[in-house]
């Protein structure tokens, strides 16, 4: 029995850690909000030539064909360095395009390989698309399951975010796409999801890091206030808080990844759970920061507000909480179809 | 990554199962806080020993069966979700063995892991003083040389166990003027010596679950230190942060009782469906937080087992289980409303106990407000204050 991803996906991981060290500081994410297109010019290029984009498809149709398990490594790092770029969406609808075939599959796939197109998705039930505004094709969730449509095929209303680097919007009209074969929705929704709990895994830890840092470096009544049980306190329980959900999200990625029966309520398990430690760390650092991280120009609220906005996205804390109660109080009247 | 159980391990948790369901006596046992209810826990502890079920991790020879520390996280789930008694041999399986294992003379081991096994000798722990709490190195209590041994004055407090164990082990300073973490020894002692005064101390419930313990003139031969003379700190310390941070308290004795809050909580539902539903989300909330604590601790066992050296973070998990135990328990003391309160309530005083018992959580094996400490400064890199 092992709960981690193996050492390769561990060390693929790392390595796109060092990328987006290299390429994605809090500079460049500033300098990709004010851009026409928002994004950090030349990092999805970088990042498909490492093979992210096609993490998930499979080795047949050019991807990596590693599985959920093994892609986790990865999320967390998009949620560490908290980039715009609309990498989970991409990852998870390559797969699905890849696997359901198609037409637009056979036109599109080899661009998403190449880094030349982003998926947006939109598989929710309130028509909120995620990646919208890159994407070349969007994901979408009707009565009848899944559907692929060409963005310039389809009318979408931008929605501004409180983080200014995400790219939603809703889609307005009609849907004319192509169907989706053999693809559950539900595991697809899943899929989103735990790459959702992971990033904020990424994200609580570097809310936390960041924390740890400013707190051995400002000083007050003459010490650094990192000395201070008050502060330490609060880093403490945060960082026990982060250490309790990794496991957690882990196992999601088992369950996902083999198609558990208990899929629906670990994957629930593990976006509460990452959702309120990630919230938990974001409210920690802005106590530790003090008035500085309440500047816009200090970067903290970068992470916090992906914090935020990951935490509503894919299935929000009711919906989830509800899917768990399901599971396991056995009470299945509680989940409400509108949450997610 | 996997999570399916290996078939042997699979067979281990079913024997435990069928074992547990032939033996777990239908009526509780009467209160471990008696002098007879002790002497039921050291019978059922007997009857353990004779299955090789009492300490499944230890090497045959002392008892056990040489069984790693997943197959222990099996027996305890399987333990816990029987109902099966409180463990009054605890303080010495858990706490002392380790230790016993890593600084023990051969001569040792064979002298006190057998009757630790069977509960023949129960043991209570003496580090808390009435001067030393969360300040342990402050702790007084002395250990001066004599012919063939040591003799042992103070006093200890909040031993667990102590009004009816058999034996003591605890830190005593023996290097006169020595200060803080040096010079102490650590003392195996058996209460029974001459000038042992045992004061039992009744807890929070009543019942006399700990007690003081008085030191005059009480001599232990040399053959009862363990580890080195004046390295007692290093001793004591030294498997809190590596297995005994992992077995202090199995996640299925949260995972049993997460499971009893969730069949109060349909009882509840059918009956008083507004109750139930104001609680739900505490009730799911304790769930996924055993949930959560089983999966941790099965990570760690499973790096302990690979050779990874386990730290402070281990010992830390204290302050994960012990805030979800007083949930746990809150939760349900909440879904039973105005039952909550009365013990001729067979179910309402079943969570009332356990409701005090986990309030002690945060206070024993080191406070949280030190647990926390030592997260900051040894994991996080923080400065000591």
């Amino acid at each position: 029995m092992d709960l981690r991803p193996d050492e390769e996906s561990l060390a693929f991981g790392l390595t796109v850690r060092t990328l987006l060290g290299e390429t994605a500081g809090t500079e460049a994410l500033r300098a990709a909000w004010d851009s026409p297109d928002g994004r950090v010019p030349g990092l999805w290029h970088r990042m498909a030539e490492l093979g992210v984009a096609g993490l998930l498809v499979p080795e047949a149709a050019g991807g990596l064909g590693l599985d959920a398990a093994s892609a986790v490594a990865v999320f967390v790092e998009l949620g560490r360095a908290a980039i715009p770029e609309p990498v989970a969406e991409t990852v998870v609808g390559a797969s699905l395009l890849a696997r359901a075939g198609g037409e637009i599959a056979q036109r599109r796939v080899p661009d998403l390989l190449a880094g030349k197109a982003t998926i947006g998705m939109g598989l929710g039930r309130g028509r909120l698309v995620s990646g919208a505004e890159w994407a070349d094709v969007v994901v979408l969730r009707d009565a009848g399951g899944l559907v692929v449509v060409e963005a310039a095929d389809l009318e979408l209303v931008p929605r501004p975010s409180i983080d200014r680097g995400v790219r939603l919007a809703t889609v307005a009209g009609d849907v004319k796409g192509e169907r989706l074969d053999g693809i559950d929705p539900d595991a697809a929704f899943d899929l989103m999801a735990l790459a959702a709990a992971a990033q904020l895994v990424g994200l609580g830890e570097a809310m936390l890091d960041r924390s740890v840092g400013y707190a051995l470096q400002r000083e007050q009544f003459g010490a650094v206030i990192g000395s201070f049980q008050a502060i330490k306190h609060q880093l403490a329980d945060s960082w026990v808080a982060n250490s309790f959900v990794v496991p957690v999200v882990h196992r999601a990625a088992w369950s996902v990844a083999t198609g558990a029966a208990t899929r629906a309520r670990d994957v629930s398990h593990a976006k509460l759970a990452a959702s309120g430690a990630a919230l938990g760390a974001a409210r920690t650092a802005l106590q530790v920061h003090g008035a500085i991280g309440y500047t816009y120009e200090h970067d903290l609220h970068i992470w916090m507000k992906r914090a935020w906005t990951l935490d509503s996205l894919w299935g929000d804390r009711v919906w989830h909480r509800a899917r768990v109660a399901a599971a396991v109080l056995r009470d299945d009247d509680s989940v409400p179809g509108g949450g997610r | 990554m996997d999570l399916i159980e290996p078939a042997e391990l699979a067979e281990f948790r079913a024997e435990v199962r069928d074992w547990l369901a032939a033996n777990v006596p239908a009526e509780p046992l009467p209160s471990l806080d008696t002098e007879a209810g002790f002497a039921a826990h050291r019978e059922w502890e007997r009857r353990m020993c004779d299955a090789r079920l009492s300490v499944v991790t230890w090497p045959e020879r002392y008892g056990g069966r040489g069984l790693s520390v997943l197959e222990w996280l099996a027996f305890e789930e399987e333990y816990w979700a029987a109902g099966a008694p409180v463990r009054v041999s605890q303080n010495g399986i858990f706490l002392l063995a380790p230790t016993l294992f890593e600084f023990g003379t051969p001569a040792q081991l064979g002298r006190f892991l057998p009757p630790m096994a069977d509960a023949t000798e129960v043991w209570a722990q003496g580090w808390s003083e009435p001067g030393a709490g969360s300040d342990l190195a402050a702790l007084r209590s002395r250990a001066d040389r004599v012919d063939g041994g040591w003799r042992l004055n103070g006093q200890k407090t909040w031993s667990t166990r102590a009004a009816f164990a058999d034996w003591m082990f605890g830190l005593f300073r023996s290097e006169p003027g020595s200060s803080r973490h040096h010079g102490l020894t650590y003392f195996l002692v058996p209460l029974t010596a001459e000038g042992v005064t045992v004061r039992p101390i009744r807890q929070l419930d009543g019942e006399p679950g700990f007690a003081e313990v008085f030191f005059d003139d009480v001599f232990v031969p040399d053959d009862q230190v363990l580890g080195e003379v004046g390295q007692g700190w290093r001793v004591a310390m030294s498997t809190t942060t590596s297995e005994r941070g992992l077995t202090l308290r199995a996640p299925g004795r949260f995972s049993a009782t997460a499971q009893r809050l969730v069949e109060l909580y349909r009882a509840v539902a059918s009956d008083r469906p507004a109750a139930a539903a104001a609680a739900r989300d505490d009730v799911v909330d304790g769930w996924m937080g055993a949930e959560a604590y089983r999966l941790y601790v099965l990570d760690t066992a499973v790096r302990v087992m690979a050779g990874h050296p386990v730290g402070v973070e281990s010992s830390a998990n204290k302050l994960f289980w012990s805030a979800l135990d007083i949930d746990l328990h809150r939760t349900a003391l909440t879904l039973l409303g105005e039952r909550a309160t009365l013990l001729d309530d067979a179910e309402s005083a079943r969570w009332l106990d356990g409701y005090q018992f986990a309030l002690a959580g945060p206070i024993y094996a080191g406070t949280n407000e030190i647990q926390r400490n030592l997260v900051a400064e040894r994991v996080l890199g923080l400065p000591r204050g």
